[in-house]
């Protein structure tokens, strides 16, 4: 199946007075149609700015897209001129984000920012936007739909803001959807809630998803595929199924071990120790090798590539790559 | 991630923290590569020296008058020209600058001690106490400025004291919203309650902990207020209602300056105090721009 | 909407009583009689100025004179003026009408000049237009009225002569209609223009200041994201909530704005509030300074009303408190 979109080495760079962020630095991967793609990692690690690069959305000072391509359904998105970059928001790719309070304008009603979408990319004159505002809402679960449609951001709780962010998300039948932590600013029973509704509307829509997020058990309720990132690179990609029996890469084992989980019985959880390194000031080498308990002499001082050591299996380490050898 | 339980974590942090550094640090950094700041604190430097050194810096008296060359236009013995009294204009200015810059630093700093003691007792004890001085603040800045501090000097008499205490009197209610606010919010934070329960006194406590923390808005506010203050007191004076004449100000040199005939005929004896009112208050907004810049966070980015 | 803008209203009472207090107080201080122009006058005797005393209603306490000035005030007298020996209310009402032009129209003009181009400055940050917006704001700001109006007067009306040097109609003229109202704006130009410019500095920087922090809200990254241009981005979504504190603001300028429409009276000679006012204070006139005072600060009382209720208008959030 042709690919609907390959991000290939893409480096998204933000020029601070303190010196040259390297956000997200050669970063690879590609997703089909109806996919869903997980993207997981700490924050920081530059998830979220990658999201931002394909609808290039980063914000320029003192954001960069420097290098690397984004090529949807074939077209090179870096190369796009902001109008075609403008058809394509909210119509072709649509995103949700994180903190559902602060996403919505506070001085638009809902349906006036959902319909504006709408509008804007289908067409349709005042009467039909409302109606398919109205059907948009009731698909997201929000009751009442007829009189929410009239109300401010400020009279709905969390949870229905983001069901209100998906309906305007997907009010346009975008092909890819893109999750930046969905669920994260949300209560548990919430967070629940809204990844059922999105298993859900991705079931009904047939909508290729990246979810980004750093909670591998929303990960494992979606994704069919993910990818995670470490310090503005890929250090490991894997079907979901694969990754979770056999976590390659010793960031991944350790992003596992410190997930808690109900069928073990251990007193404490294990943490990945240090934290994530100072953009600014990135370890020579592997990024990873001051918090990796495997570290060798040559994660020091090389840093190791995203390797295909098995069908379907991308690690970066050391470990699984003979220095010398080219993948 | 998870819950974090490890004690590696926190010995990591506490090394990288010694990197970061101190909040004055920083925003001194910040400060000194906003050239424009640094022009008006070095033209400020510059006025208030020549306000202190006057005397070394001119041959004439204060209020020297040499009738034969009154009305002189600019020349060698006359640097800026003569006044109607046959005044130099150059003496006068650098002797105006100490009263204009006194008046600016005076006022504002009683205004901000007024500010800071209500507004710091406002927010700090709370419920009737802060009704009382907020409802005061309100009423305080709900009267019209310039009218007010007009009848004010009139009811109290033209001086250099009353200038100041109405700039102080009209001009507390800034500061006290600045820092009660700044105290509201600060006294939710955890470490007010850690000295509660180490036992420090309120009175240590505002002072030690709180005021020093209100003292970036503080030192904002107070740059531009010194610069209203100036504007304010050249105002006044000009209109004859601040500083009486013969002290000069800045202020009080343009009130002979205005009419016709001078304004078209000798450019030296309204031209150069108009300016140099309009370079000290640029100068110091310029730098309390700069300050604000280095002490916002937002523009951290 | 109407049970809020009453409660606001109501909120105002007691602090207009507390600024009709202060005020009085202030004036109570004065040093002297307030009748001591007539002492000078030789043909006055003792009984008359016991009398004239009475009048004034100089003999009661000053708690027992405020309660009957505001007994007076809220019937519409303000007393006599000493110094023209009319109605303090005639006098202010005939000067109402300049104050007013001046005030509000400077006040036009600044936000007309001042909200494109604080709007401008902000979503081209560091661009040629941001650079210069900064420093005409600055200078706006820095420049004293008195000495922007003697410079506007000098190249304007003196070396140009475009327009009259003072005053606000042309003297022994009497135009009606159409040509009285060009030659007030012909006389009202300079000072509007003095006023407006100065007036448009702080309201430029804080236009700037607070859509700068508005565009890097969430919800303007959620406006790009639906595919909007990003002139609608600009000027509907995030212009919409950085008016808000902007319109507080402007709000809280109105005490400055007549203070600068004062100064700007005083110096073009207009037949104003402010004028009145500082005739007032130079022959100790206490009946109109009073007055004066009071009427300002009602006004601005009024403007912070105006203020909070086109705050609720464009902030939904507030309507339901």
């Amino acid at each position: 199946m042709e690919n609907l979109l390959e991000v290939k080495d893409l480096k998204t760079y933000f020029y601070t007075e303190d010196g040259v962020v390297p956000a997200v630095d050669g970063v690879d991967f590609e997703l089909k149609p109806g996919q869903t793609l997980g993207i997981v990692g700490e924050s920081g690690c530059g998830k979220s700015v990658t999201s931002l690069s394909i609808l290039r959305l980063v914000p320029n000072p003192p954001g960069r897209i420097v290098e690397g391509e984004i090529l949807f359904e074939g077209k090179d998105l870096v190369q796009a001129t902001e109008s075609e970059m403008q058809h394509i928001r909210g119509n072709d790719i649509a995103m949700i984000f994180q903190e559902p309070m602060t996403s919505l304008n506070p001085v638009f009603t809902i349906g006036k920012q959902i319909m504006e979408a709408i509008m804007l990319h289908q067409n349709l004159d005042k009467n039909a936007a409302r109606e398919k505002c109205i059907e948009m809402l009731k698909l997201v679960g929000i009751p009442r739909a007829e009189q929410a449609i009239d109300e401010y951001p400020h009279q709905f709780s969390g949870g229905m803001r983001q069901r209100a962010m998906i309906a305007m998300a997907l009010s346009c039948n975008p092909k890819l959807l893109i999750a930046d932590e969905p669920t994260t600013a949300l209560d548990v029973t919430i967070q629940a809630q809204i990844i059922e509704l999105m298993k859900d509307l991705k079931d009904k829509l047939n909508t290729a998803i990246i979810l980004i997020t750093h909670d591998l058990g929303v990960v494992a309720e979606m994704c069919e595929h993910v990818i995670v990132m470490y310090a503005g690179k890929v250090v490991e990609e894997a079907d979901i199924l694969e990754l979770y029996t056999d976590p390659k890469h010793p960031y991944t084992v350790g992003l596992m071990k410190s997930k808690p989980s109900l069928d073990d019985n251990r007193d404490r959880l294990e943490v990945i120790p240090g934290a994530v390194p100072n953009p600014l000031d990135m370890p020579e080498g592997c990024t990873f090798h001051p918090r990796c308990p495997h570290a060798m002499d040559i994660c020091r001082e090389k840093q190791p590539h995203l390797i295909n050591n098995e069908e379907g299996r991308k690690v970066r380490c050391w470990l699984y790559e003979k220095e010398g050898e080219v993948k | 991630m998870a819950t974090v339980t490890s004690n590696n974590i926190n010995s990591d942090n506490r090394a990288r923290s010694s990197k970061v550094e101190s909040p004055w640090k920083v925003m001194l950094k910040r400060l000194r590569r906003n050239k424009l700041a640094i022009v008006g604190l070095v033209v400020l430097i510059i006025m208030a020296v020549a306000a202190i050194f006057a005397p070394f810096l001119t041959d004439f008296g204060r209020d020297e008058t040499n009738l034969a060359r009154s009305n002189a236009a600019p020349d060698a013995e006359y640097r800026l020209g003569a006044d109607s009294l046959g005044r130099d204009i150059y003496t006068r200015l650098l002797y105006g600058a100490r009263i204009s810059l006194t008046v600016g630093f005076v006022a504002t700093g009683l205004r901000i001690f007024i500010g800071v003691v209500l507004g710091g007792v406002a927010g700090y004890y709370g419920k009737t106490v802060d009704n009382i001085i907020m409802r005061i603040a309100d009423i305080v800045s709900c009267l019209p400025f310039l009218p007010m501090a007009i009848t004010f000097v009139a009811i109290r008499g033209p001086s250099i004291y009353n200038v100041m205490l109405v700039l102080a009197i009209l001009g507390w209610p800034g500061i006290a919203r600045i820092v009660r606010a700044e105290i509201l919010s600060l006294r939710e934070r955890e470490f007010m309650e850690a000295a509660t329960a180490l036992g420090i006194s309120d009175f240590k406590k505002i002072t030690s902990h709180l005021i020093p923390n209100t003292m970036a808005s503080i030192i904002v506010s107070a740059t531009t207020g010194i610069a209203d203050a100036i504007l304010t007191e050249s105002t006044l004076s000009f209109l004859g209602l601040g500083v009486a004449p013969p002290t000069p100000t800045w202020g009080n040199m343009l009130t002979d300056a205005n009419n016709q005939f001078v304004l078209q005929h000798r450019w030296w004896q309204w031209v150069p105090p108009g300016l140099v009112i309009f370079i000290a208050v640029l100068s110091l907004n310029l730098l309390g721009d700069g300050l604000r810049d280095a002490l916002d966070p937002r523009l951290k980015q | 909407m109407g049970k809020y803008i009453l409660r606001r209203l109501l909120q105002q009472i007691p602090i207009m009583l507390g600024v009709s207090i202060l005020v009085f107080s202030i004036i109570q201080l004065a040093p002297g009689d307030p009748l001591a122009s007539y002492m000078q006058n030789p043909n006055m005797t003792i009984a008359q100025m016991e009398a004239l005393k009475e009048a004034y209603g100089l003999n009661a306490s000053p708690v027992q004179q405020y309660f009957s000035y505001m007994k007076n005030a809220l019937k519409g007298e303000f007393g006599y003026s000493i110094q023209l020996k009319q109605p303090v209310s005639k006098l202010i009402a005939e000067r109402l009408g300049a104050t007013f032009f001046i005030a509000f129209g400077s006040l036009l003009i600044s936000i007309l000049i001042a909200i494109p181009v604080g709007v401008i400055s902000a979503t081209k940050q560091y661009s040629f237009i941001d650079y210069a917006g900064t420093i005409f704001a600055l200078a706006g700001i820095s420049i004293p009225i008195f000495f922007f109006a003697i410079l506007m007067k000098k190249w304007f009306a003196i070396d140009l002569r475009w327009f009259p040097l003072s005053g606000f109609v042309s003297p022994g003229k009497n135009y009606v209609g159409i040509n009285m109202i060009k030659d007030i704006l012909n006389h009202s130009f300079l000072p509007l223009i003095v006023l407006g410019l100065a007036g448009a500095g702080s309201l430029m920087r804080y236009t700037r200041s607070s859509m700068l922090e508005v565009i890097r809200q969430d919800y303007v990254r959620t406006a790009r994201a639906k595919g909007l241009k990003e002139r609608v981005v600009i000027y509907k979504h995030a212009l919409r909530n950085a008016l808000i504190p902007v319109i507080t603001l402007l709000g809280f300028t109105l005490p400055g704005l007549f203070s600068g429409a004062i100064t700007t009276e005083i110096m073009f000679s207009l037949p104003g509030m402010g004028r009145l006012q500082y005739n007032a204070v130079l022959h100790r006139d206490y009946p109109i300074m009073m007055g004066t005072n009071l009427f300002l600060a009602i006004f601005t009382l009024i403007g912070n009303l105006l203020a909070d209720i086109s705050y609720a208008a464009v902030d939904p959030r507030i309507r339901l408190d």
